[in-house]
């Protein structure tokens, strides 16, 4: 249990039930998916700093919310009441379609302007802030910044077709 | 304009995202953030779409996902789901005619704070409370900070309102062209290849070389000037109507006497494919109309009911036009 998140979700409680019921419409199903939420915020490891609780706990929700949904349009379409999908087993499909998905992604992180990837890399597997990043690459903290958007608008976009 | 107003919601996320991840925030922002993700379910949708993208990303660098970011539960998700919503590498090689254009869309997506693709209208508004309009196959570049309102025009072309009484300049820059706004709006196009063309539609703007000094003058109401790339001098001043330069920002083409290849030309720029003229005397007929742009293939048969011709289709993205 993290204390920093335990906290957030206390002080907001209110408002997460308020985001959670504004998407989900079913007040029984928008207490279940708050409760769910609580689970997971006990679940949470203590050691993990989280740099911004309150916007994370609403990512968590948002999440749930949006998994909620999805299971509910799957199930309306297929009448799917697979034994595996109410024990949240991963399935074989399921398996496929994240492999799948990975693949795009790293294809996409291959066709990246080699500064565009650079960047990205540094900030992530050397855990270099903007600064540091600027510095060692000669460019502003500004390019930096550009860099890192262009690249999840990329491979968020290779992700997901842009519709037009 | 649904589309539009999505393409703005997803770069906001995708802005949002970094900015969360890359520890960019500021006093406020957190509370900004949940407020605009508690503001309409497609930010909220938008949002998981860009967590996903991450959390790959940091998945495909380092072999684990993110442990310090929220799951996303890609356990929920089935296949079938992914083929509807992710483009099948086959596709890719279909478009091999117009990939020129589908390239150059990707080129600037990487390149630009905002963008539109072909047949798109995007409005944005700026912190100052100025508007940008961009128009079909647009980039641009922002800069605002307490010094310089600056826009980038890398591609395409822009329509400015400027809110006024601010002690900061507004600046566009197309090229080696540069536009300080001395009052409130303006038109500034750079289509591929060509020269910067700059039009104003209300008061003036003051219009420059970066690369020549002497290059200089101001441009008044109605007024549009372009910059030459030979000697970086302006072409002498034309006088246009503010109101028919700006109808693209309403989707309609206005035009009178002008040729059909013209028109056609126009109207090309927001189909994404191409119409081919065949006929030169055709071609160089003149007419004079109204355009919806949002629909250019519906313009193109209405446009060529009159001039009695008739168009054949010889690809999903190629039209021809002939005389009946």
């Amino acid at each position: 249990m993290n204390p920093a998140l335990q906290e957030a979700f206390n002080l907001h409680q209110e408002a997460l039930l308020a985001f959670i019921k504004k998407r989900l419409h079913d007040p029984q199903l928008a207490d279940d998916t708050l409760h769910d939420l609580y689970l997971k915020i006990q679940n949470q490891s203590p050691s993990s700093s989280i740099k911004y609780p309150k916007a994370y706990i609403f990512r968590m929700a948002n999440n749930l919310v949006i998994d909620v949904q999805r299971k509910a349009a799957r199930q309306e379409q297929t009448g799917d009441d697979d034994a595996s999908e109410q024990h949240n087993e991963i399935g074989p499909e399921t398996l496929v379609a994240q492999a799948q998905q990975l693949n795009i992604i790293k294809q996409a992180l291959a066709e990246l302007p080699d500064k565009t990837r650079d960047v990205f890399r540094m900030q992530l597997l050397q855990q270099l802030e903007k600064a540091e990043v600027a510095s060692k690459l000669g460019i502003s903290v500004n390019m930096v910044e550009k860099h890192l958007r262009r690249a999840v608008q990329f491979c968020r976009n290779k992700l997901y077709k842009m519709e037009k | 304009m649904q589309e539009q107003g999505n393409t703005f919601i997803i770069q906001q996320a995708n802005d949002w995202l970094v900015k969360l991840e890359t520890g960019d925030m500021l006093a406020g922002d957190e509370e900004r953030f949940v407020a605009w993700l508690e503001q309409d379910e497609r930010h909220g949708e938008a949002f998981y779409q860009a967590e996903q993208a991450w959390q790959l990303m940091h998945q495909a660098e380092q072999g684990q996902p993110d442990k310090s970011i929220p799951e996303t539960n890609l356990s929920q998700m089935k296949a079938s789901w992914f083929k509807r919503h992710i483009m099948p590498i086959a596709a890719v090689v279909l478009l091999s005619f117009v990939s020129m254009f589908w390239w150059q869309n990707v080129y600037f997506s990487l390149f630009s704070d905002y963008y539109t693709l072909t047949g798109q209208r995007l409005e944005q508004s700026l912190p100052d409370g100025s508007v940008l309009t961009l128009n079909t196959d647009s980039a641009i570049d922002i800069r605002f900070d307490q010094n310089t309102r600056l826009i980038e025009v890398l591609s395409g072309e822009v329509y400015v309102e400027v809110a006024p009484n601010q002690p900061r300049p507004f600046v566009v820059k197309a090229g080696s062209m540069k536009v300080t706004a001395l009052g409130t709006a303006f038109i500034v196009k750079h289509a591929a290849k060509q020269e910067p063309i700059v039009t104003v539609t209300e008061h003036s703007v003051r219009v420059e070389s970066t690369k020549s000094v002497e290059t200089q003058l101001v441009l008044k109401e109605g007024q549009q000037v372009a910059l030459l790339q030979k000697g970086e001098r302006l072409t002498s001043i034309k006088n246009v109507n503010g109101t028919l330069a700006k109808a693209w920002t309403k989707g309609k083409y206005v035009f009178q006497d002008k040729t059909f290849e013209t028109v056609i030309a126009e109207l090309n720029r927001y189909y994404d494919g191409k119409m081919i003229i065949r006929d030169n005397s055709l071609g160089k007929q003149l007419i004079s109309g109204v355009l919806d742009l949002d629909k250019p293939l519906e313009s193109l048969e209405n446009l060529i009911l009159p001039l009695r011709a008739k168009t054949t289709k010889i690809t999903p993205y190629v039209i021809l036009i002939n005389k009946s």
